[in-house]
């Protein structure tokens, strides 16, 4: 029979030299330049068979390390692998189809083989058949897919179990890549194939035909009932039915229908006592998860499960305690197994499993004997690598948060572990525990802080150190003996390096506020004034920085004099904040400073107002309703991104920076405090004309599940006051939005803003885009404006306003800065989770403009290229953001292409993901 | 110097003693009749049927103690970009025309120049037929070939016209014959126009 492996004598150039029992790899040093240089001999006339297989598997070597080869490079190479197809031996044309699998991604128009693949497709051998089939559906597109369609229906049906897996895999493959309409039109086939001799080809078919149901409900249900009642012979198809059963429990709602689905429940029960390990736990693993399952049916499973937990096999032991572990995590009030029995484990040989049982034991242990279980485990910690132990930190982590009333005995676990050695994601793990455990348990701050405090007197991670010192410079100032802290803080200074040195700087000087004794502060500027002499630029800056706002402190106290308003905003008459906010783009305000630098012109001063380029691509913020901010410095603001920002939290607010801490009421309502701080917070839009009777903007707050829409509402006629002013949006043309709230306005008077709420959910998994027509309505009362009298027979009234509008950039987010380099994550995503799209952007005439317009456009932070001359022709941007769902983030990168031509900018976009559909998402949402 | 004449003489004793090798490239439009004759050369039979080549085919042929080994290129629009890539290093192009197809002469001849240009394929010879004699219609004078094609234009490479048939055969060995002796002699840079009748 053929395999679709290559065999140990397929590749006579593997031949392990050993010298010395050194074994060298024979791939040692290969290099790419030189292994596209030797691939040209498949153009020579005669083919040296022997040459040509190894330059392939050196290639493939390549490619299989992640080197990554251009697309001309791909081109070039396939093509001249297609001069292959010429030779018939085997050995070289596995090869040929590994690397044309290999390549299809990168090069351009692997189409081209189509023929000789059908050939071989055609052909009489087996091993030909199958795999020349699944490099077939890797080259082909969708429309040369119906040409191809008719040879891969036959082959299902194929008594070769090889071919007939190959066709059903393709198939699925099809499907998954958008080129498989065709499919769904081979279901009887498929059919046929479930009812293989071959386990492999019957689980590859009931995969296929799950994959073209799942949306039909009714179709799957007839499915899974007829092949739980027939069963079915192989382990993974089983595996998978029971998955495919889960998955419709899951989506039933209602009580009633769960008897429906009896008979799939007893088949998942059955599968308890199949033979295969393997499908019990599956079993297991499903029945246990089954929303409002009883607990006799849960405590007979993990009885069964118990019972696994001595198996020989590792990986059934693992995954048995994975069981027990959701199991305690569903149940958490259930003692599902008794500790003691788990000290087996401790030794287990395998750390894996060591770890799991130690955090499922963490996860369900009562109060009482969580002390004496840490006790236990705290020599074995030690001995754990440190992945497995930043596992069972967070498990501790979690445990402080379920019994606060403990956390003493779990903090000293913590501090001792602070004390270990390890590497830096450990300590960091621990480091982010004692975070959030001050923050959630404010009676363990004291605790917490002297624990940390003792961890950098040792530090050799100044990024924690750095974090660490700025914590303190919070928290330090509100506890009852700051001057203890102050200690520890300077001695930083002495030890550190420069990073280190800096932060505790800006930390000593928070001790500086109100509370402070006159004491303190002398110490402190006398501690700051030592570092005047550092050796470094930062630590020098900002000690002088602190100093001078100290000074002026000291001066205003001492002379009450009123300082002139507004000329520093930065300083506070009382308090010493850390830093101005800039509201520039850091990158951009960078490269200005060089250019200064550079220009080596210092009559002329530095002129900040001018760091974001001026332009005219967003329409929003222009009508901008402006009234003190003079014209420049609104355009400085304009295309301003926060980048010093690193939160999450609305940091790419295209407005003028008053925006967030005075416009918006969001906090003050009481209705929405539920939903915390926003995600992101849009830039304005005016929805009337100027002048106008009334006048009303909006601004848009983006939540994980909602949308929170804030109309600020100002009425310009004098002698009437309006009455529940409340604004009603139609969302019948956007799918996926629906209204849960709306939060109208009390009462209305002339001239004084009032902010009006519509709180909008955005159903699981949609990203609705579109215009939402909308207008206000209110009761008018009228007033005799002069003595304030009110005429109380009101009138209902409306008023229109302009469409809402929603667009990608309502649930993207900026990129959050991380170390990740763009280079890495776009790797990582690979072209497989890629859109390619060109656009014109016919409104655009310069590339700046157009850059800033799809930034603003998708939302999106530019990671790279954000600066660019207006006479540019040709421009690379990358642009970085995280797309909101439900729970999490995905992270979406994008390449962007600029190019001007004749009156437009033509872009073009590729975007990847972690997932296509949001890849595709993000194009389409250009379009 | 004196190595390359060596060489040479190495390779002409070669000659003697191992079979000829020889590489062709044949392209055109689609529906040209590539395919057919390429399968007419292989086999000596004419098949009818009408699949068209979806990307490349490789056949080889044996003729009189040579091997002919040829690229049968898809003649669809989208393939056309891919030619050149097949050409480079061949000993002949054989550009193979519809001759019935009147309305495509004018793209056969664009795709026809596009190719001759590229500096990778210079002075390979071309070999043009004219398929599909047998039917009402065709362009079959050479003279007129030459013509409306401008073949005189082509002056960096041999071209030879021929007006063939592959479904009856009409000037088939002719026309492998001009490819075997074509084959021994080593190509020179001539414009010397061949046509058979
Ligand atoms: N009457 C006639 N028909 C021919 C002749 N040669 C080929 N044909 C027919 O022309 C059609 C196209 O032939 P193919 O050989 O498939 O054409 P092709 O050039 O390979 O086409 P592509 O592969 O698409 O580029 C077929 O139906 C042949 O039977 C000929 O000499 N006379
Ligand atoms: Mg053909």
């Amino acid at each position: 029979m053929a395999t679709l492996s290559l065999g140990k004598d397929d590749l006579p150039t593997i031949k392990l030299k050993s010298e010395d029992d050194l074994v060298v790899s024979p791939f040692l040093g290969i290099e790419k330049g030189a292994v596209l240089q030797e691939c040209r001999i498949f153009n020579d006339l005669h083919l040296k068979l022997r040459k040509c297989v190894d330059a392939l598997v050196r290639l493939l070597y390549l490619v299989g390390q992640g080197e990554k080869l251009s697309s001309s490079e791909a081109t070039e190479v396939f093509f001249s692998i297609t001069k292959l197809f010429q030779s018939n031996e085997p050995t070289l044309r596995r090869l040929v189809y590994l690397s044309i699998k290999e390549l299809a991604g990168a090069a351009d128009e692997v189409i081209i083989v189509t023929n000789c693949l059908m050939k071989d497709v055609n052909s009489r051998e087996d091993m030909y058949r199958a795999n020349a089939t699944r490099v077939l559906c890797r080259i082909t597109d969708s429309q040369m897919v119906s040409q191809i369609e008719r040879y891969l229906k036959q082959e299902i049906v194929d008594r070769n179990p090889v071919v007939a897996s190959a066709a059903l895999v393709s198939g699925q493959h099809l499907l998954l890549h958008n080129k498989g309409d065709v499919v769904r039109r081979w279901i009887s086939e498929i059919t046929q194939a479930l009812e293989h001799p071959s386990p492999m080809v019957q689980y590859h078919a009931l995969a296929l035909l799950y994959q073209i149901r799942q949306h039909d409900r009714l179709a799957v249900s007839k499915l899974v009932q007829g092949l739980a009642r027939s069963g079915i012979r192989s382990a993974f198809a089983c595996c998978l039915l029971i998955r495919c059963i889960l998955r419709i429990i899951g989506e039933t709602s209602s009580n009633e229908n769960i008897n429906e689905y009896r008979p799939f429940f007893e088949f998942i029960e059955s599968c308890l006592r199949h033979p295969s390990d393997m499908v019990v736990c599956e079993a297991a693993r499903a029945i246990i998860s089954v929303p409002g399952i009883s607990r006799e049916e849960v405590k007979k499973t993990v009885t069964i499960v118990n019972s696994h937990l001595l198996r020989r096999s590792s990986v059934v032991r693992h995954a048995a305690l994975r069981i027990l572990n959701k199991a305690t995590y569903l149940y958490p009030n259930q003692q599902w197994f008794d500790p003691f029995d788990f000290e087996d484990f401790l030794h287990d040989k395998n750390r894996a499993i060591t770890t799991l049982a130690i955090a499922t034991v963490l996860r369900g242990a009562r109060e009482q004997t969580i002390e004496g279980f840490l006790k236990k485990i705290q020599s074995k910690f030690m001995e754990l690598p440190d992945e497995f132990r930043v596992q069972i930190v967070e498990a501790v982590h979690s445990l402080v948060l379920k019994y606060p009333n403990s956390y003493y005995s779990l903090l000293n676990f913590l501090g001792s572990s602070l004390r270990e050695e390890g590497g830096f994601d450990f300590k960091r793990a621990v480091v982010d525990a004692y975070f959030s455990l001050l923050n959630e348990i404010p009676q363990s701050k004291e605790i917490c802080l002297t624990h940390l405090c003792e961890f950098i007197e040792d530090c050799e991670h100044p990024f924690l150190s750095a974090r660490i010192l700025h914590l303190l410079g919070q928290e330090g100032p509100k506890m009852s003996q700051p001057g203890k802290y102050i200690r520890y803080i300077y001695n930083r200074i002495i030890l550190e390096n420069a990073a280190v040195r800096a932060a505790a700087v800006s930390s000593l000087a928070r001790f500086l506020d109100e509370n402070s004794t006159s004491k303190t502060r002398k110490a402190i500027v006398v501690l700051l004034k030592q570092c005047l002499h550092d050796s470094d630029d930062e630590v020098r800056d900002r000690a002088s920085y602190f100093l001078h706002q100290c000074q002026r402190i000291t001066d205003e106290e001492n002379s009450l004099i009123k300082i002139d308003e507004g000329e520093e905003p930065v300083s506070s008459p009382t308090t010493i904040k850390e830093f101005p906010h800039l509201p520039y783009s850091l990158p951009e305000l960078e490269g200005n400073l060089v250019d200064y630098l550079k220009r080596e012109d210092f009559n002329e001063e530095f002129n900040v107002v001018n760091v974001p380029k001026a332009e005219k691509g967003f329409e929003a913020a222009e009508q901008i309703p402006m009234t003190s901010v003079p014209v420049k410095a609104e355009e400085a603001n304009m295309n301003t991104d926060n980048w010093g920002n690193v939160s999450l939290a609305p940091s790419q607010v295209k407005e003028m920076p008053s925006w967030r801490d005075s416009n918006s009421r969001l906090s003050e309502i009481e209705e929405l405090a539920s939903l915390g701080i926003p995600l992101k917070t849009s830039s304005s839009v005016e929805l009337t004309e100027p002048e106008t009777e009334y006048n009303v903007t909006y601004v848009k707050h983006t939540y994980r599940q909602c949308i929170v829409l804030e109309f600020i509402i100002v009425s310009t006629l004098e002698d009437q006051i309006l009455e529940n002013v409340h604004i009603i949006t139609d969302l019948s043309s956007i799918e996926g939005l629906q209204l849960v709230k709306n939060i109208p306005v009390s009462l209305l008077k002339y001239g004084s803003p009032q902010h009006a709420f519509v709180v909008l959910q955005r159903l699981e998994g949609f990203y609705p885009i579109g215009d939402a027509p909308c207008e206000v309505r209110y009761v008018v009362k009228e007033m005799i404006p002069s003595t304030g009298e009110v005429d109380e027979r009101g009138f209902d009234e409306e008023y229109k306003l302009e469409d809402l509008s929603f667009g990608i950039s309502d649930y993207m987010v900026p990129l959050q800065q991380s170390n990740a380099r763009f280079k890495d994550i776009w790797d990582k995503f690979g072209s497989q989770n890629e859109v390619r799209e060109t656009f014109a952007l016919s409104m655009h005439q310069s590339i700046p403009s157009a850059l800033n317009a799809v930034r603003d456009f998708l939302g999106m932070t530019v990671v790279e290229g954000a600066q660019v001359s207006p006479y540019a022709t040709q421009h690379v941007s990358l642009f970085g953001g995280s797309l909101v769902t439900e729970a999490d983030f995905i992270l979406v990168v994008c390449y962007a292409e600029f190019v001007k031509e004749n009156e437009a900018v033509i872009l073009n976009l590729t975007v990847r993901s972690e997932d296509l559909n949001v890849s595709e998402l993000v194009c389409s949402a250009i379009a | 110097m004196l190595s390359s004449i060596w060489e040479q003489l190495l390779s002409w004793l070669k000659s003697l003693f191992f079979e000829q090798e020889m590489e062709l490239a044949v392209l055109g439009l689609q529906n040209a009749g590539k395919t057919t004759l390429v399968n007419l050369f292989a086999t000596g039979t004419f098949t009818e049927d009408r699949i068209p080549t979806v990307g490349f085919n490789l056949r080889k042929v044996r003729k009189g103690g040579v091997t002919l080994k040829v690229w049968d290129l898809g003649g669809q629009q989208r393939f056309r970009s891919m030619w050149e890539r097949y050409c480079r290093g061949v000993n002949v192009i054989v550009f193979v025309l519809d001759a019935v197809d009147k309305e495509r002469f004018h793209t056969a001849k664009l795709e026809l120049l596009e190719i001759l240009q590229r500096p990778s394929l210079a002075n390979i010879p071309l070999l043009f037929l004219a398929n599909k004699s047998d039917l009402p219609g065709a362009l079959v004078n050479p003279q007129e070939i030459i013509q409306t094609f401008d073949l005189k234009s082509i002056k960096d490479r041999e071209v030879a016209v021929y007006s063939v048939s592959a479904k009856n055969r009409t000037n088939i060995d002719t026309v492998l014959r001009w490819l075997i002796v074509h084959n021994k002699k080593p190509a020179n840079v001539n414009n010397q126009m061949s046509n058979g009748v």
